[in-house]
């Protein structure tokens, strides 16, 4: 009985500790991971605007505010490039983890200028090659009205389909999705905020 | 004399053994499902290596010190605490100061809480051993792991992608060997890789 209490007192002592290291801890990263974060998103915006991304944090912020212009419709949010181009956050589950990436569209609103990731969670190599430029490039110029398809086995030719990743049909599929879905969310919202400002 | 005297110290034989003749990967066959998911790359190898390394010494290192105080029947919930404890803290450092490589190992770091070597360790050696023998079998045994990671990612990386440590090392033409990237891919050159090393090493196979 006394081994036991010693046992359970000793594995909560333990368990304090831990706690704590890690709440310190967190609570030192916390914001430079924040910071990360957004850089991040800022940068592949950026990236996707065909604009050139500098190094450091705070070059990011200031060339992030003098180039792109945030704008809401309601609840949601989009951005404005230069040109005239329209750009959008998306998140979808991917096979592992969830896929985030911002999306860049000419000002007719069917032509993609570009596809970019901002955080993946896919096999290294395999469907982890979603996020890399190869791959990307191949969605500029495409078109999707009405949807972007991603086919396999090197047998796309129409002006909205894309060739998949040879081993990494899920991740190719999951990135289909999620491009369709944030389409289709930024088409339904805009429309609604172009309306109002008709009227 | 140094080094005659130096390979029977105890610390010595500590290291040598989890980095050579016992090694995780080729010997005690620990830790292998990160050795076939991670090593499609160098820099992916290098990176988990890296932080295996420090976990291993870190909480072979503290539950050497606790190991008078750790009540048997709670051992291994003492390791897993003691061991998921640091792969936080390394996964949170990674996040906060190595974004991009932290983006490259995606989920991977964070599973280095289900590594077997560093429950190995910790129940056969840090248990029964003081700090300084067990830092020396932790840094044996985890760098044993790492360059066997980082031998096999060579191959694979030159292999299925045509570049080492994202250098492009292969002449034009050159056809990329998917496969190589792919599971399959690892388990073939894993075999390889251990019949190699365990040819080296004169390592017999198990009577059965």
């Amino acid at each position: 009985m006394k081994e036991k209490i010693l046992g359970v007192v000793f594995i909560l002592v333990l368990g304090g500790l831990s706690a704590g290291l890690l709440s310190s801890v967190d609570n030192r990263l916390r914001g430079k991971i924040a910071e990360n974060k957004e850089v991040a998103i800022k940068s592949s915006i950026m990236a996707a605007a065909g604009l050139e991304v500098p190094q450091g944090v705070e070059e990011v912020k200031n060339a992030f505010t003098e180039n792109i212009v945030v704008k809401k419709a309601g609840e949601y949010s989009y951005y404005t490039g230069p040109g005239g181009i329209y750009l959008f956050e998306m998140k979808g589950p991917g096979l592992w983890g969830s896929i985030e990436g911002v999306l860049a569209l000419m000002p007719d609103l069917e032509t993609i200028k570009s596809v970019k990731i901002i955080s993946q969670e896919e096999t290294p190599g395999l469907g982890g090659r979603i996020g890399e430029e190869d791959f990307l490039k191949k969605f500029e110029g495409k078109s999707i009205a009405p949807r972007i398809n991603i086919v396999a086995m090197k047998k796309a030719v129409a002006s909205n389909e894309v060739d998949a990743i040879s081993g990494a049909t899920m991740s190719s599929k999951a990135l289909e999705n999620i491009i369709n879905a944030g389409a289709e969310a930024f088409r339904s919202n805009v429309n609604i905020e172009d309306e109002n400002d008709g009227s | 004399m140094g080094l005659n005297k130096i390979r029977y110290t105890k610390s010595f034989r500590a290291f040598m053994s989890g980095f050579w003749k016992d090694n995780a990967i080729c010997s005690q066959m620990l830790g292998l499902c990160s050795a076939l998911a991670v090593t499609n790359k160098v820099e992916n190898a290098i990176a988990m290596g890296a932080g295996v390394v420090f976990v291993l010494i870190v909480s072979s290192f503290s539950i050497s010190l606790m190991r008078g105080l750790i009540p048997a029947r709670y051992r291994i919930i003492v390791y897993m605490i003691t061991i998921a404890t640091f792969v936080i803290i390394v996964d949170q450092y990674f996040k906060a100061y190595f974004p991009s490589i932290s983006k490259a190992l995606g989920p991977y770091l964070a599973l280095i809480i289900t590594n077997c070597i560093l429950m190995g360790r910790a129940e056969a050696y840090a248990m029964k051993n003081n700090p300084w023998h067990s830092i020396c079998d932790a840094l044996g045994s985890g760098l044993g792991y790492a360059y066997s990671l980082i031998i096999i990612a060579s191959f694979r990386e030159v292999l299925a992608f045509g570049t080492f440590l994202n250098f492009k090392v292969t002449p034009a033409g050159w056809e990329n060997l998917v496969v190589m990237a792919m599971a399959p891919g690892a388990f073939f050159l894993f075999a390889i890789y251990l019949w190699v090393f365990r040819t080296f090493s004169k390592l017999k196979p198990l009577e059965s």
